[in-house]
């Protein structure tokens, strides 16, 4: 059975906004995802009710709060399917998922990358999983392999077997490509991999939001992923380190909370996870994400993924049909619906993305513009920006039949002009 | 059909200029350079100029630019505008143009000064596009010498 959607839709007060006097039609989620009332309610009642700091105090408020804080990190575990969670808890919160890949260039890589070792990424990643192995590469001599995509773009399998060598330390990529909507075929990659003794790091931004991820069945090294695009708050981000790594890690950020014991000349650190967590955490975010992760279980990662293939597959199946946005629109990525999600990207030789942007502003269409954080994927395309549209749970035909009534409109009213 | 503010926004003149902008061809010696990127989208504008050594006036320039049709369309309009200007006169101009964008009241004698600019009035309720019309005045804050250079 479907979700029921107009049900889901009602719990998202912000998707009953008018902007410039139209009924909002957000399809911007690849940013950020709009929050249903649980998680705006949770964080609220966490101020007026709960809010005090975690793990040190010896009062009620202070254990209530240190009680939810810990169980999101369980819920958080169980979700992704982290094996063993409930002996060692192997979620770490950051701020975003940009921080988390940061935090392993700086730890766990910076320590195990010797010279002419090799870090392999594809040519679609966002700039956060491209600029700290840049850097760490040439601190360290090591060399950064791009993996070339096919004119889909997706990621050109022929060539694995030569990038993915004996030089590999470490495969770090996307799962679900933030400009492109392609999928990526992970589980071939890690296996390819661990054939070799490297290590995979799984940039999941896109990919745990939308679709089930198992890191048990996935067998990687690390995953990252942001609350935000998840129906959660801003500001917290997630990685999960498997276990043998994670015994070893050494902590990167130092100071309270994550310290056993301290004197003047040194300091021993906390029990895992919290040595890696240092000062007051995100309480509220962690809190209020733990209400966002009940409401995707309660509809289940399955059936949004099913939704969402079949909002892509209405949106491929209008832009078949539509002869003029056929003639004159581009959309990028793969063509099969087994491996896109639902993120659209179009590039369109009559105007600019940012001009289309704003007249579907005017509608009341809320899409990106832009480079996506991925500039060197722009530059090998010969394209400045693109206009993306990208769907979740609360999305309808409806909205996806207006945007490409509004886009088609947009480009006809530049294309007047030419 | 779309607001009053997007057809002010994107009339013929705005339009043309952005595809077919002013000043395109290389000039004879460049004096002074100035180049300005937007980081947020990637839009930029190169101004090579070319100074009366007199009146330190600007006496030529070759526009330089890529983006949107605002970004373009606005850089292009100032670069008809600032020829034969005093720098005094160009500062003056993009004050008016500002106090145009923030929706504060303009004379009848500041409007003769900014010309076509007064097209991206409709920007004062566009926030988000402000940035692009500004590129080009960016550029301009950041204009330098250079040895000259002859083509």
């Amino acid at each position: 059975m479907n979700p029921n959607i107009s049900q889901i839709r009602k719990d998202f007060p912000i998707l009953s906004t008018i902007v410039n006097e139209k009924q909002l039609v957000y399809l911007d989620n690849a940013a950020t995802s709009q929050k249903p009332i649980q998680v705006i309610n949770k964080l609220t009642d966490y101020y007026k009710n709960t809010n005090s700091n975690v793990h040190r105090g010896v009062h009620t408020l202070s254990g209530k709060a240190t009680d939810e804080f810990e169980d999101v990190r369980l819920k958080v575990a169980k979700f992704i399917n982290a094996p063993n969670y409930k002996q060692m808890n192997p979620i770490i919160w950051t701020r975003n998922t940009t921080e988390s890949i940061n935090i392993i260039s700086m730890t766990w890589a910076n320590d195990n990358l010797e010279e002419n070792d090799e870090i392999v990424v594809t040519a679609m990643e966002h700039h956060s999983n491209l600029i700290p192995w840049q850097r760490l590469c040439k601190r360290k001599k090591a060399k950064l392999k791009i993996f070339p995509i096919n004119n889909n773009q997706e990621l050109d399998l022929k060539y694995l077997d030569e990038y993915i060598n004996s030089n590999t330390k470490l495969v770090s990529i996307v799962h679900s490509s933030n400009s492109m909507g392609t999928i990526n075929p992970i589980k071939t990659l890690i296996k390819k991999a661990k054939s070799v003794n490297a290590k995979v790091l799984i940039d999941g931004a896109q990919s745990v939001p939308h679709m089930p991820v198992d890191v048990t069945d996935l067998d990687c090294d690390f995953l990252v992923f942001s609350a935000h695009k998840m129906l959660g708050p801003t500001g917290l981000g997630i990685l999960y380190v498997k276990k043998d790594i994670l015994q070893n890690l050494e902590p990167h950020f130092l100071g309270g909370e994550m310290v056993l014991d301290v004197s003047y000349e040194s300091a021993t650190w906390n029990d895992i996870p919290m040595k890696f967590e240092a000062g007051t955490p995100n309480i509220a975010d962690v809190i209020a994400f733990g209400s966002a992760i009940d409401y995707l279980n309660d509809i289940g990662m399955s059936k949004i993924r099913e939704h969402e293939s079949e909002l892509t597959a209405f949106a491929l199946n209008i832009l078949d049909e539509n002869k003029y946005l056929k003639n004159n629109s581009t959309l990028f990525g793969p063509k099969n619906i087994l491996n896109r999600s639902g993120v659209l990207t179009f590039h369109s030789d009559i105007a600019h993305p940012h001009d289309l942007g704003t007249l579907l502003d005017n509608e009341g269409i809320a899409v990106r513009t832009g480079h996506h954080c991925t500039m060197p994927l722009m530059k090998s395309l010969g394209v400045p920006a693109t206009l993306r549209a990208s769907f979740y749970i609360y999305n309808t035909e409806e909205e996806i039949t207006k945007f490409f009534e509004c886009y088609s409109k947009s480009l006809r009213f530049f294309d007047n002009v030419r | 059909m779309y607001d009053e503010k997007i057809l002010t926004l994107y009339n013929s003149i705005i339009q043309n200029h952005s595809r077919a902008p002013q000043n395109q061809s290389p000039i004879n010696l460049i004096t002074h350079q100035a180049i300005a990127i937007n980081k947020f989208c990637g839009d930029e504008v190169q101004l090579n100029l070319k100074y009366n050594q007199n009146n330190f006036n600007i006496s030529d320039l070759q526009l330089i630019a890529k983006g949107c049709s605002i970004s373009i369309a606005s850089s292009s309009i100032v670069s008809t505008l600032i020829i034969g200007l005093s720098s005094e006169k160009i500062n003056l101009t993009r004050q008016i143009f500002e106090k145009m964008l923030d929706n504060q009241n303009i004379t009848d004698t500041e409007i003769m000064l900014l010309g076509d600019l007064i097209y991206f009035q409709p920007l004062s309720q566009i926030q988000i596009r402000k940035k692009c019309s500004l590129l080009i005045w960016k550029s301009i804050e950041n204009i330098k010498p250079l040895n000259p250079i002859e083509i």
